[in-house]
């Protein structure tokens, strides 16, 4: 699994100068070359050093537990870092502008006991009631980034008060308790399997989303501009980049993705509940930072995220299995953290 | 020449003033609506109510005005929480040491922060995420569920009353004193310039190292005197105590009118912020708000504040122009007309 991550890292960013690559590929199809190139690449380096993280990291995993670093080890391992991985595809364009997303447990939770409560378990209402609670999401993103673009408020602080305004929201909404329950089709999404019962639909759901992810983030114009406006929004806009548009956008997409999470793990554990959503901040903000991005904007990648989110659930899923106290936990979990940022950052 | 006292208070009321209207105007509201407020007790509760989030937010805001973030205030508070309430005895002497202790602790904390974001030049809003969860973990290590307890004596330091005035009231005082003081020296006139313009500051002879790990480190020092107030307040330990504050002590910050780019601003104006939040809660409360819709108006106060941070600063920024070309246009006037009469008097 992790070696075909490993080769799609290696091919996905080589393509953003296709010219490049044919005007190389016709004089020879010299393996060497492509590999100097692609090392000579600052940003795919990092992907494949963090890759090479997670390989080590599940490597290691088997000294703790023979169990450990099986294929059946990894299916649970990526099946449970589907929910951040999604929510950390919205978390990571928005930082990608050199911003932050903190309205993501609001944009969760509230799709999610919406999708519960007006669903009401029934397949036939999902039809219109998925849509309506992506929307939402969408929604609550568009607030932010008209905050964020059009008001000129700091990103940190606008998405901060969303959540707030969303906590408060949820609480009238639910009155206090969430009801109803997820409908069949979407549970089975979360926890069906494929194949025969051989391939967990929720991994097809993350291979899905991760094609249609970096063909948005790399592979599009709007992605191209979300870039020109994370490295230099003034120049940007002055080679005629609509820098307000393409920032509610993104804002946008990170309130749909935080939405999609939300159904997901609704699906997950049959019902929804308050503070569904609360721990995902932390987690994909760790999740792109240990994945090679750049806090401050204009550089990362889906693929390297990806790889930081699998990363910290490896760290956390062999957590759980020890004996440990939850404080020894999180204390090992915060020095993984900056560890793995310390050792991406040695690449550069 | 010598510096008029009038213009000395202009130039140091700069940053407070705003904050300090909205704060009377909230309290004013809220005495006509209750006028049983203008009692002693229910201005100490509602001191009480506001220390842990001023102080907590006087740190915060150093960190801001340098230039980054902290996002492990709340678990800072939870270890000094946690500490006190595990450790501290009922003696006179345990206590005063344990005070220390937290204050040492808390410095402590901020230095940790200031060495990975300023030494190891981590992002200090990855730095802190990790170090949130760290201090998290370290406080379930030393207390794994709510509990602990701290001595009546300790509590009423922090959050009675003597001779009618809370004691919270000096205390809050003294830390905005604090704050004022160390804004006048070299540390913090390099925080307000490294928050400001890094390159420049730098460029400037601003040690931007041994700044950050003082910021930090004084950041700390404020979140161990915000963790005492909790700690008095609760009497008892909660892992957790902290984790819920984050928010609202951003919150205070934004209140209080400093500016979240770093530079701008004054920590202490984010005591007042934390008043002027409580007071809105106050007022909710007596209006017969529910509970359910308190962060709602939290979260659209924020946002007003950012509002009117942002644009108000444009707006006075326009304004003062406008002013300054009258007056230099007045002033010419002035020269022309009344030149003479100057020129005879300086001769």
């Amino acid at each position: 699994m992790s070696q075909t991550m490993n080769e799609e890292a290696g091919s996905g960013p080589q393509k953003p100068n296709p010219e490049f690559e044919s005007g190389l590929g016709a004089s020879s199809t010299n393996l060497r070359a492509v590999v100097k190139r692609m090392w000579a690449n600052r940003a795919i380096k990092i992907v494949l050093a963090v890759y090479a993280l997670l390989i080590v990291l599940i490597v290691l995993s088997r000294f703790i537990n023979p169990s450990y670093g099986s294929t059946s080890f990894i299916e649970t391992v990526v099946s449970l870092s589907v929910f951040t991985a999604v929510v950390a595809f919205g978390q990571g364009i928005v930082i990608l502008t050199g911003g932050f997303d903190l309205s993501i447990p609001g944009a969760m939770t509230l799709p999610a006991v919406m999708l519960t409560a007006m669903a009401a378990g029934s397949n036939t209402r999902t039809l219109w009631v998925l849509p309506l609670v992506l929307a939402v999401g969408g929604g609550i993103g568009a607030v932010n980034g008209i905050g964020v673009a059009l008001l000129r408020l700091s990103p940190i602080v606008m998405t901060l008060a969303t959540n707030t305004i969303l906590g408060g929201v949820i609480l009238v909404y639910t009155h206090g308790t969430p009801t109803g329950f997820t409908p069949k089709v979407i549970v089975n999404l979360a926890q069906g399997k494929l194949f025969g019962g051989s391939v967990p639909e929720i991994i097809v759901v993350l291979l899905i989303f991760t094609v249609l992810g970096v063909l948005l983030q790399n592979y599009s114009s709007f992605g191209r501009r979300v870039y020109a406006v994370g490295s230099n929004p003034i120049v940007a806009s002055l080679s005629g980049i609509r820098t307000n548009r393409v920032l509610i956008w993104v804002y946008v997409t990170s309130g749909v993705c935080a939405a999609f999470g939300g159904v997901l793990l609704c699906g997950f554990s049959g019902q929804s509940y308050l503070g569904l959503g609360d721990p995902y901040l932390l987690l994909s903000l760790a999740g792109v930072v240990v994945g090679g991005s750049s806090v401050k904007g204009g550089r990362g990648y889906y693929l390297g995220t990806l790889a930081g989110v699998i990363i910290l659930t490896v760290v956390s899923t062999i957590l759980s299995g020890t004996n440990l106290s939850e404080g020894f936990k999180q204390i090992i979990y915060a020095l993984v953290i900056i560890v793995a940022v310390l050792a991406v950052r040695q690449v550069e | 020449m010598s510096v008029s006292p009038i213009k000395r208070l202009r130039h140091a009321s700069r940053g407070v003033a705003g904050p300090v209207l909205v704060l009377i105007t909230f309290l004013v509201i809220y005495a006509i609506m209750q006028p049983a407020f203008l009692s002693s007790l229910l201005i100490t509760q509602f001191l009480n109510g506001s220390a842990v989030i001023a102080v907590a937010a006087v740190g915060e805001a150093v960190v801001i005005i340098a230039g980054g973030f902290d996002l492990s205030v709340g678990s800072a508070l939870s270890v000094i929480n946690v500490l006190l309430a595990v450790h501290m005895g009922q003696s006179n002497g345990s206590q005063i040491f344990w005070i220390v202790i937290a204050l040492v602790v808390g410095g402590g904390i901020g230095l940790v922060n200031g060495f990975l974001i300023a030494i190891l030049r981590i992002p200090s809003i990855v730095a802190t995420l990790a170090t949130s969860f760290f201090w998290g973990g370290v406080a379930l290590l030393i207390l794994s569920q709510p509990g602990g307890a701290v001595s009546m004596t300790f509590s009423n330091w922090f959050t009675g009353t003597y001779a009618g005035i809370p004691n919270a009231f000096p205390l809050l005082i003294v830390t905005a004193l604090v704050w004022l003081v160390i804004k006048r020296t070299k540390l913090g006139i390099s925080i307000y310039a490294l928050g400001g313009d890094r390159e420049a500051a730098i460029a400037n002879g601003v040690k931007s190292k041994s700044t950050l790990l003082g910021a930090y480190a004084l950041a700390g020092v404020f979140y161990g005197i915000a963790g005492l107030f909790l700690t008095a307040e609760t009497a008892s330990g909660d892992p957790n105590a902290g984790g819920s504050l984050l928010l609202t002590i951003f919150t205070a910050v934004v209140l209080g009118g400093v500016s979240l780019s770093g530079g701008r601003g004054d920590a202490s104006a984010a005591i007042v912020g934390a008043l002027i939040l409580n007071s809105i809660f106050d007022v909710l409360y007596v209006i017969g708000i529910s509970s359910f819709y308190t962060s709602i108006f939290t979260g659209g106060v924020l946002i007003l504040a950012l509002i009117t941070n942002v644009w108000g600063a444009k707006a006075t920024e326009r304004l003062r122009g406008l002013i300054r070309s009258a007056t230099t246009r007045a002033n010419d006037d002035d020269t022309t007309l009344g030149g003479t009469s100057q020129e005879i008097g300086a001769r």
